[in-house]
């Protein structure tokens, strides 16, 4: 497949960057920047609504970078290490205000806030509501988990071992997470699905 | 090219490839797709099922951020790594930023500069610091300049900044006389304190409004984002404040300092945001929802807690859609169908009731 010869060129191409950026190359620097600052802000925001509170992370963030640019350690990806270090002080920083709004509440659990964009698709296929409704139904009992990992997967292309290293989890349970959602689908929607919806090639 | 015939479903959902085909992204003159199916009949049910998962795994790509927003985020970046703090475009992008999130804003008539300073205590007490800086603006724009710890300040006309020996050792401490617009660092091991007379606020967030100009009977502080504490300072500066005057401010809360009561109260802003801007929220639909379900919907929206008798309401239920109204006119209206009354108290929002039959 070309895709995998794509990956790695992209990353050929961002790994040389960081290191002109670790040697104080502003031009690298800004480049990175603009090429990561909106996918960076996008996934963050789906951790915590409040777009003020992401910009300022994202901002921290790539100020900590560049001012500590001697100090930063190799990376395999560039992508996948900001998408970490955004999820990581999202979490820890939105888990702190919200300790301090509900201190009667406070979880482990994060939020991951997506919404599966099928209806757009089924109705422009006029699809009758009651399949609409049942496959809605099917996707909203995903888990916050299951549906970043799918997010990562299927609308940022990242790979098993990008994704682990991102949600801090190991590469078998990145390949769990993605294969019970897709099971779960196929199992309880599926038949359904088959059984009154026709394709036109 | 890879060989298909033996993959499963699940093999065709993570083939890039195969992803764009489903989603009609493939240029038109690449047929390999269909070829590959005429070629393969037995395999359509494995490729219908494949590619309908495809499509219902696609997540919404919703703009939260306009390009706008995205390339002002970019330019304070890099405005922010700049060699020097002051960079002729830097002042323009601080005006920029005012409009969007603007830290905070003191404002102390410029008059109050013209007062005999020795009879103000406000005065002394900046007077006793030993001051390591005192930045004074008696020019007619604003200036602008960073502090050690990388917060920005833009200091309007016949203003003043003062600031000690020990800035940004274990506390960050200010003093102002006039007005000014604080772009605070974040740094949750060193608090920033402002003083402005009697009061003195704490920052932890960056997005909060102080208006406390001297004619005015009070001096209030409204939170947007993040967290701020406030509170009165009594005596010398050093003294320890007591606990108990402590106010600490979440989003669309407000503390009011009563200058002649020499009182410190806890309310709600004037008109509270929603926490989250994205417009879908701002259309609620209610169909006989339970009222602890509609309460907790708001608080989430206001983050702004909302305390209730949760027995004698239990079996209070709401049918109703809001779209513009502001909090105020949406609990009026809730109130109006379970026949209750609202008040906001210490900063909070307490219904009072009989609750359904």
């Amino acid at each position: 497949m070309t895709t995998n010869d794509q990956i790695i060129t992209k990353n050929a191409d961002d790994s040389l960057l960081w290191q002109a950026l670790k040697r104080s190359e502003k031009a690298a620097y800004e480049i990175l920047l603009k090429k990561y600052y909106p996918i960076v802000l996008n996934y963050g925001v789906r951790f915590y609504k409040d777009k003020e509170f992401v910009k300022d992370c994202v901002q921290d963030l790539f100020i900590e970078i560049w001012n500590r640019r001697e100090y930063l350690a190799d990376v395999v990806s560039v992508k996948s290490y900001l998408l970490h270090s955004i999820r990581k002080n999202i979490i820890r920083e939105s888990s702190r205000l919200k300790w301090f709004r509900e201190a009667d509440k406070i979880s482990d659990d994060h939020d991951f806030d997506v919404e599966f964009d099928i209806e757009t698709y089924l109705i422009s296929r006029e699809v009758e509501n009651e399949l609409l409704q049942k496959l809605r139904f099917e996707l909203d009992k995903l888990t916050k988990r299951q549906r970043e990992a799918i997010f990562l997967r299927f609308n940022q292309d990242l790979s098993y071992e990008e994704i682990a290293m991102i949600m801090d989890i190991n590469y078998r349970s990145v390949v769990n997470l993605i294969h019970e959602a897709i099971k779960a689908i196929r199992k309880n929607w599926f038949a359904f699905l088959l059984s009154s919806f026709l394709f036109i090639y | 090219m890879m060989n298909y015939t033996n993959c499963s479903v699940e093999e065709f959902i993570q083939d890039a490839y195969f992803r764009q085909w489903a989603f009609d992204e493939l240029s038109s003159d690449d047929t390999f797709w269909e070829t590959w199916i005429q070629l393969n009949r037995e395999k359509i049910k494995v490729i219908e099922e494949a590619k309908s998962l495809v499509i219902a795994l696609k997540i919404k790509q919703e703009d939260v951020f306009s390009a706008h927003e995205i390339n002002e985020g970019i330019q304070d970046i890099l405005n922010a790594t700049l060699p020097k703090s002051i960079h002729p475009s830097f002042l323009r992008t601080n005006w920029l930023r005012l409009a969007a999130s603007v830290a905070l804003i003191f404002g102390i008539g410029w008059w109050f500069m013209e007062k005999d300073r020795s009879n103000n205590a406000y005065f002394d007490q900046i007077t006793l610091t030993e001051a390591k800086a005192i930045h004074t603006n008696n020019g007619r724009k604003p200036i602008t300049f960073e502090l050690a710890d990388g917060s920005k300040i833009t200091l309007e006309p016949q203003s003043e900044l003062r600031y000690g020996n020990e800035f940004g050792d274990k506390k960050r401490e200010v003093f102002l006389i006039g007005e000014a617009f604080f772009e605070v660092k974040k740094d949750s091991q060193r608090p920033f304190l402002i003083y402005t007379g009697k009061l003195v606020t704490k920052v932890f967030g960056t997005s909060f409004r102080i208006k406390a100009y001297e004619q005015d009977n009070n001096i209030s502080v409204s939170v947007r984002t993040g967290k701020v504490t406030v509170y009165r300072q009594d005596g010398k500066l050093g003294n320890k404040q007591s606990l108990s005057t402590e106010i600490v401010l979440i989003p669309n809360q407000k503390a009011v300092f009563e200058k002649e009561e020499n009182l410190l109260i806890k309310t709600l802003v004037e008109s509270p945001v929603s926490l989250n801007d994205s417009p879908k929220n701002t259309i609620l639909a209610f169909e006989e929802t339970k009222i602890s379900e509609v309460f907790n919907r708001l608080e989430g929206i206001y983050g702004i807690k909302i305390g209730f008798d949760k027995d004698a309401f239990s079996k209070c239920s709401v049918t109703a859609h809001f779209n513009n109204e502001n909090l105020y006119q949406k609990l009026d209206i809730i109130c109006e169908i379970v026949q209750a009354k609202y008040e906001v108290i210490d900063g909070e929002i307490m219904i009072f009731g009989n609750g359904c039959q």
